[in-house]
Protein backbone atom coordinates (compact mmCIF):
# COMPACT_ATOMS: atom_id res chain seq x y z
CA UNK A 1 0.00 0.00 0.00
CA UNK A 2 1.63 3.36 -0.99
CA UNK A 3 0.77 6.55 -0.07
CA UNK A 4 1.40 9.62 -1.79
CA UNK A 5 3.45 12.84 -0.13
CA UNK A 6 4.93 15.31 -0.45
CA UNK A 7 8.03 17.44 1.31
CA UNK A 8 7.24 19.08 4.27
CA UNK A 9 9.33 21.76 2.59
CA UNK A 10 9.96 24.39 4.90
CA UNK A 11 9.50 27.71 3.99
CA UNK A 12 11.37 29.91 6.96
CA UNK A 13 14.66 31.34 7.60
CA UNK A 14 17.26 29.29 6.61
CA UNK A 15 19.08 27.27 8.57
CA UNK A 16 21.58 25.02 8.31
CA UNK A 17 24.29 22.75 9.37
CA UNK A 18 28.50 22.81 8.79
CA UNK A 19 29.53 19.82 9.23
CA UNK A 20 30.11 16.59 7.67
CA UNK A 21 32.33 18.19 5.27
CA UNK A 22 34.10 21.61 5.32
CA UNK A 23 31.96 22.46 2.41
CA UNK A 24 29.35 22.41 4.71
CA UNK A 25 30.55 25.56 6.16
CA UNK A 26 29.84 27.52 3.02
CA UNK A 27 25.93 26.50 3.56
CA UNK A 28 26.15 28.48 6.55
CA UNK A 29 26.59 31.71 4.85
CA UNK A 30 23.75 34.10 6.42
CA UNK A 31 23.72 32.97 10.10
CA UNK A 32 21.41 34.72 12.68
CA UNK A 33 21.36 34.42 16.61
CA UNK A 34 17.38 34.73 16.74
CA UNK A 35 15.88 31.88 17.92
CA UNK A 36 15.15 29.87 14.90
CA UNK A 37 10.90 29.92 13.79
CA UNK A 38 11.56 27.14 11.09
CA UNK A 39 10.37 23.83 12.76
CA UNK A 40 12.82 21.65 11.06
CA UNK A 41 14.97 23.97 12.55
CA UNK A 42 13.74 24.50 15.98
CA UNK A 43 14.03 20.33 16.48
CA UNK A 44 17.31 20.50 15.15
CA UNK A 45 18.31 22.63 18.10
CA UNK A 46 16.35 20.14 20.58
CA UNK A 47 18.11 17.47 18.90
CA UNK A 48 21.53 19.33 19.21
CA UNK A 49 21.19 18.60 23.59
CA UNK A 50 20.00 15.28 22.99
CA UNK A 51 16.86 15.17 22.92
CA UNK A 52 15.27 12.08 21.08
CA UNK A 53 11.77 13.28 20.89
CA UNK A 54 12.88 15.37 18.46
CA UNK A 55 14.52 13.70 16.30
CA UNK A 56 11.47 11.35 16.15
CA UNK A 57 9.37 14.40 14.98
CA UNK A 58 12.40 15.21 12.25
CA UNK A 59 11.35 11.83 11.66
CA UNK A 60 7.96 11.94 11.68
CA UNK A 61 8.32 15.10 8.95
CA UNK A 62 10.90 13.98 6.57
CA UNK A 63 10.85 10.37 6.41
CA UNK A 64 8.88 9.74 3.33
CA UNK A 65 10.54 11.99 1.70
CA UNK A 66 13.83 10.60 2.14
CA UNK A 67 12.66 7.70 1.14
CA UNK A 68 11.59 8.45 -1.41
CA UNK A 69 14.45 10.48 -2.44
CA UNK A 70 16.80 7.00 -2.16
CA UNK A 71 14.45 4.73 -3.32
CA UNK A 72 14.95 6.88 -6.76
CA UNK A 73 18.56 6.42 -6.12
CA UNK A 74 19.13 3.38 -5.15
CA UNK A 75 15.74 1.20 -6.89
CA UNK A 76 15.35 -0.77 -3.38
CA UNK A 77 13.00 0.21 -0.54
CA UNK A 78 15.07 -1.93 1.63
CA UNK A 79 18.17 0.35 1.24
CA UNK A 80 16.47 3.13 1.03
CA UNK A 81 15.22 2.66 4.40
CA UNK A 82 17.94 1.42 5.74
CA UNK A 83 19.86 4.14 4.35
CA UNK A 84 17.05 6.73 5.82
CA UNK A 85 17.94 5.11 9.03
CA UNK A 86 21.61 5.67 8.84
CA UNK A 87 21.17 9.01 7.86
CA UNK A 88 18.29 10.07 10.77
CA UNK A 89 21.53 8.27 13.21
CA UNK A 90 24.10 10.81 11.56
CA UNK A 91 22.35 13.66 11.70
CA UNK A 92 21.95 13.42 15.71
CA UNK A 93 25.49 13.02 15.50
CA UNK A 94 26.20 15.82 13.83
CA UNK A 95 23.26 17.81 15.32
CA UNK A 96 25.58 19.35 17.84
CA UNK A 97 27.42 20.88 15.13
CA UNK A 98 24.55 22.51 13.20
CA UNK A 99 24.63 26.18 12.61
CA UNK A 100 21.78 28.18 11.49
CA UNK A 101 22.25 29.38 7.52
CA UNK A 102 20.58 27.46 5.29
CA UNK A 103 17.50 25.48 4.40
CA UNK A 104 17.02 21.94 6.61
CA UNK A 105 16.52 19.84 3.48
CA UNK A 106 19.81 20.84 1.98
CA UNK A 107 21.78 19.48 5.34
CA UNK A 108 19.36 16.52 5.14
CA UNK A 109 19.74 15.60 1.76
CA UNK A 110 23.51 16.54 1.72
CA UNK A 111 24.10 13.84 4.74
CA UNK A 112 22.13 11.70 2.34
CA UNK A 113 23.35 12.13 -0.86
CA UNK A 114 27.33 11.26 0.51
CA UNK A 115 25.74 7.94 2.33
CA UNK A 116 24.31 6.89 -1.02
CA UNK A 117 27.37 7.55 -2.94
CA UNK A 118 29.02 5.36 -0.46
CA UNK A 119 26.63 2.82 -0.67
CA UNK A 120 26.78 3.07 -4.33
CA UNK A 121 30.76 2.79 -4.73
CA UNK A 122 30.36 -0.06 -2.19
CA UNK A 123 28.14 -1.77 -4.60
CA UNK A 124 30.20 -1.19 -6.88
CA UNK A 125 33.16 -3.03 -6.01
CA UNK A 126 31.33 -6.36 -5.77
CA UNK A 127 29.83 -7.82 -8.61
CA UNK A 128 26.74 -7.34 -9.08
CA UNK A 129 23.83 -10.25 -10.09
CA UNK A 130 23.68 -9.58 -14.42
CA UNK A 131 20.28 -9.32 -15.19
CA UNK A 132 19.09 -11.22 -18.27
CA UNK A 133 18.56 -9.02 -21.35
CA UNK A 134 14.84 -10.96 -21.45
CA UNK A 135 13.89 -9.80 -18.36
CA UNK A 136 13.15 -6.30 -20.20
CA UNK A 137 11.38 -7.74 -23.10
CA UNK A 138 8.24 -6.55 -22.16
CA UNK A 139 9.80 -2.57 -22.73
CA UNK A 140 10.17 -3.63 -26.15
CA UNK A 141 8.05 -3.83 -29.04
CA UNK A 142 5.94 -0.18 -29.25
CA UNK A 143 2.95 -2.21 -30.33
CA UNK A 144 2.38 -4.58 -27.27
CA UNK A 145 -1.41 -3.70 -25.48
CA UNK A 146 -0.38 -4.53 -22.36
CA UNK A 147 1.72 -1.81 -21.56
CA UNK A 148 0.34 0.22 -18.44
CA UNK A 149 1.63 3.59 -17.00
CA UNK A 150 3.28 1.21 -14.62
CA UNK A 151 5.43 0.03 -16.95
CA UNK A 152 6.03 3.60 -18.41
CA UNK A 153 6.99 4.54 -14.79
CA UNK A 154 9.33 1.31 -14.18
CA UNK A 155 11.46 2.07 -17.39
CA UNK A 156 11.73 5.81 -16.51
CA UNK A 157 12.68 4.13 -12.84
CA UNK A 158 15.68 1.89 -14.82
CA UNK A 159 16.73 4.84 -16.84
CA UNK A 160 17.21 7.33 -13.61
CA UNK A 161 19.27 4.70 -12.46
CA UNK A 162 21.70 4.65 -15.42
CA UNK A 163 22.44 8.09 -15.29
CA UNK A 164 25.85 9.25 -13.35
CA UNK A 165 25.55 10.07 -9.84
CA UNK A 166 25.26 13.86 -9.73
CA UNK A 167 23.06 14.38 -12.70
CA UNK A 168 20.96 11.66 -11.09
CA UNK A 169 20.85 13.69 -7.73
CA UNK A 170 20.40 16.80 -9.15
CA UNK A 171 17.93 15.91 -11.04
CA UNK A 172 15.94 14.39 -7.66
CA UNK A 173 16.41 17.32 -5.37
CA UNK A 174 15.46 19.65 -7.59
CA UNK A 175 12.25 18.04 -9.02
CA UNK A 176 11.33 15.65 -6.24
CA UNK A 177 12.90 17.37 -3.17
CA UNK A 178 12.63 20.95 -4.62
CA UNK A 179 15.70 22.53 -3.61
CA UNK A 180 16.94 25.59 -5.60
CA UNK A 181 20.18 25.32 -7.99
CA UNK A 182 21.98 26.98 -5.39
CA UNK A 183 21.70 24.74 -2.58
CA UNK A 184 22.01 21.95 -4.74
CA UNK A 185 25.17 23.42 -6.18
CA UNK A 186 25.97 23.76 -2.15
CA UNK A 187 25.18 19.98 -1.63
CA UNK A 188 26.93 18.50 -4.53
CA UNK A 189 30.12 20.91 -4.23
CA UNK A 190 29.53 22.34 -7.95
CA UNK A 191 28.82 25.52 -9.59
CA UNK A 192 24.89 26.55 -10.54
CA UNK A 193 25.76 25.93 -14.06
CA UNK A 194 27.18 22.44 -13.98
CA UNK A 195 24.07 21.44 -11.73
CA UNK A 196 21.56 23.06 -14.30
CA UNK A 197 23.91 20.95 -17.09
CA UNK A 198 23.88 17.69 -14.90
CA UNK A 199 19.68 17.83 -14.85
CA UNK A 200 18.93 18.62 -18.48
CA UNK A 201 21.36 15.96 -19.94
CA UNK A 202 19.51 13.63 -16.56
CA UNK A 203 16.16 14.62 -18.05
CA UNK A 204 17.38 13.93 -22.07
CA UNK A 205 18.20 10.54 -20.52
CA UNK A 206 14.90 9.72 -19.30
CA UNK A 207 13.71 11.27 -22.49
CA UNK A 208 14.96 8.38 -24.20
CA UNK A 209 14.29 6.10 -22.38
CA UNK A 210 10.44 7.39 -23.17
CA UNK A 211 11.18 6.89 -26.63
CA UNK A 212 9.66 3.43 -27.52
CA UNK A 213 6.27 4.82 -25.33
CA UNK A 214 5.52 7.38 -27.98
CA UNK B 1 -0.22 1.98 -26.18
CA UNK B 2 1.32 4.71 -26.78
CA UNK B 3 1.30 7.27 -24.51
CA UNK B 4 -0.22 11.10 -26.03
CA UNK B 5 0.89 12.86 -22.98
CA UNK B 6 3.54 15.18 -23.87
CA UNK B 7 6.88 13.25 -22.67
CA UNK B 8 8.15 16.14 -20.43
CA UNK B 9 4.88 16.44 -18.47
CA UNK B 10 5.52 11.85 -17.95
CA UNK B 11 8.58 13.07 -16.54
CA UNK B 12 7.82 15.61 -14.32
CA UNK B 13 5.10 13.63 -13.08
CA UNK B 14 7.12 10.59 -12.38
CA UNK B 15 9.80 13.02 -10.63
CA UNK B 16 7.18 14.48 -8.32
CA UNK B 17 5.46 11.94 -7.19
CA UNK B 18 6.28 10.29 -4.42
CA UNK B 19 4.82 7.21 -3.38
CA UNK B 20 6.16 5.27 -0.64
CA UNK B 21 5.19 2.42 0.73
CA UNK B 22 4.19 2.25 4.40
CA UNK B 23 7.03 1.57 6.56
CA UNK B 24 5.11 0.68 10.07
CA UNK B 25 7.49 0.81 13.34
CA UNK B 26 9.88 3.29 11.30
CA UNK B 27 10.36 6.00 13.48
CA UNK B 28 10.82 3.50 16.79
CA UNK B 29 13.45 1.33 14.92
CA UNK B 30 15.48 4.06 13.87
CA UNK B 31 15.59 5.53 17.57
CA UNK B 32 16.18 1.71 18.44
CA UNK B 33 19.16 2.16 16.06
CA UNK B 34 20.61 5.12 17.50
CA UNK B 35 20.17 3.74 21.12
CA UNK B 36 21.96 0.41 19.88
CA UNK B 37 24.97 2.26 18.55
CA UNK B 38 25.21 4.52 21.33
CA UNK B 39 25.42 2.06 23.97
CA UNK B 40 28.24 0.07 21.61
CA UNK B 41 29.57 3.32 21.23
CA UNK B 42 30.03 3.57 24.95
CA UNK B 43 30.96 -0.16 25.79
CA UNK B 44 33.91 -0.23 23.16
CA UNK B 45 35.11 3.76 24.86
CA UNK B 46 34.88 2.29 28.43
CA UNK B 47 37.35 -1.44 26.99
CA UNK B 48 39.65 1.33 25.06
CA UNK B 49 43.37 1.17 26.99
CA UNK B 50 44.92 4.79 25.49
CA UNK B 51 46.83 3.24 22.56
CA UNK B 52 50.47 5.11 22.58
CA UNK B 53 50.57 4.33 26.23
CA UNK B 54 49.63 0.26 25.50
CA UNK B 55 52.25 0.04 22.46
CA UNK B 56 55.35 1.63 24.17
CA UNK B 57 54.71 -0.61 27.28
CA UNK B 58 53.91 -3.81 25.13
CA UNK B 59 57.09 -2.94 23.04
CA UNK B 60 59.33 -2.16 26.41
CA UNK B 61 58.28 -5.54 27.61
CA UNK B 62 58.93 -7.37 24.82
CA UNK B 63 62.22 -6.09 24.26
CA UNK B 64 63.13 -6.67 27.92
CA UNK B 65 61.87 -10.26 27.35
CA UNK B 66 64.15 -10.97 24.03
CA UNK B 67 67.26 -9.40 25.56
CA UNK B 68 66.98 -11.53 28.41
CA UNK B 69 66.73 -14.36 26.56
CA UNK B 70 69.73 -13.10 24.16
CA UNK B 71 71.63 -12.69 27.41
CA UNK B 72 71.15 -16.12 29.30
CA UNK B 73 71.61 -18.12 25.69
CA UNK B 74 74.38 -20.13 25.98
CA UNK B 75 76.14 -18.59 23.42
CA UNK B 76 78.30 -16.79 26.25
CA UNK B 77 78.06 -15.95 30.10
CA UNK B 78 76.44 -11.90 30.51
CA UNK B 79 77.01 -11.42 27.27
CA UNK B 80 74.19 -10.77 24.46
CA UNK B 81 73.90 -13.33 22.17
CA UNK B 82 73.86 -11.25 19.04
CA UNK B 83 76.06 -13.58 17.05
CA UNK B 84 74.93 -16.60 18.57
CA UNK B 85 73.27 -20.23 17.21
CA UNK B 86 70.00 -19.06 16.44
CA UNK B 87 69.76 -16.92 13.23
CA UNK B 88 65.79 -16.05 14.82
CA UNK B 89 67.16 -14.66 18.32
CA UNK B 90 69.42 -12.71 16.79
CA UNK B 91 67.36 -10.87 14.02
CA UNK B 92 64.64 -10.53 16.63
CA UNK B 93 66.72 -8.98 18.89
CA UNK B 94 68.68 -6.41 16.62
CA UNK B 95 65.15 -6.10 15.09
CA UNK B 96 63.61 -4.85 18.71
CA UNK B 97 66.58 -3.02 19.47
CA UNK B 98 66.12 -0.93 16.26
CA UNK B 99 62.75 -0.51 16.82
CA UNK B 100 63.80 0.73 20.36
CA UNK B 101 65.98 3.01 19.07
CA UNK B 102 63.19 4.44 16.55
CA UNK B 103 61.37 5.14 19.86
CA UNK B 104 61.60 8.12 22.27
CA UNK B 105 61.96 6.96 25.49
CA UNK B 106 62.62 3.63 24.82
CA UNK B 107 66.47 2.87 25.14
CA UNK B 108 68.91 1.02 27.19
CA UNK B 109 68.08 2.69 30.01
CA UNK B 110 64.99 1.44 29.87
CA UNK B 111 65.37 -2.29 29.02
CA UNK B 112 68.37 -3.09 31.10
CA UNK B 113 72.10 -2.05 31.26
CA UNK B 114 72.91 -5.82 30.55
CA UNK B 115 71.95 -5.30 27.07
CA UNK B 116 73.91 -1.89 26.41
CA UNK B 117 76.45 -3.45 23.99
CA UNK B 118 73.95 -4.81 22.00
CA UNK B 119 72.03 -1.59 21.43
CA UNK B 120 75.35 -0.26 20.97
CA UNK B 121 75.75 -2.96 18.20
CA UNK B 122 72.46 -2.48 16.89
CA UNK B 123 72.76 1.36 16.17
CA UNK B 124 75.56 0.81 14.33
CA UNK B 125 73.80 -1.29 11.73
Amino acid sequence: MTQATTAPGPAGPLFAAALIHPMMREIAATSTAEEPSDPDAALMTRVATGDESALGELIDRWEKPLRAFLYRSLGSWEDAEDLAQVTFIRLYRYAPKYEPSAKFSTFLFTIAQRLMLNERRRRSRKPSEATDPEDFSHLHGADDPARTQHEIEEALHRALLDVPDNQRTALLLHQQQGLSYAEIANALEASESAVKSWIYRARQHLRKALEDYR
Amino acid sequence: MKTPEDPEAVIDRFLRTQDVPESPGFRARTLERLQQENYTEEETSRKVIPWPWLSGVALAATIAVVAGLAVLSPSGAGEPALTGTEPWADALTTEMFILADNLEGIGPEVIGSDVTDGYQWARQL
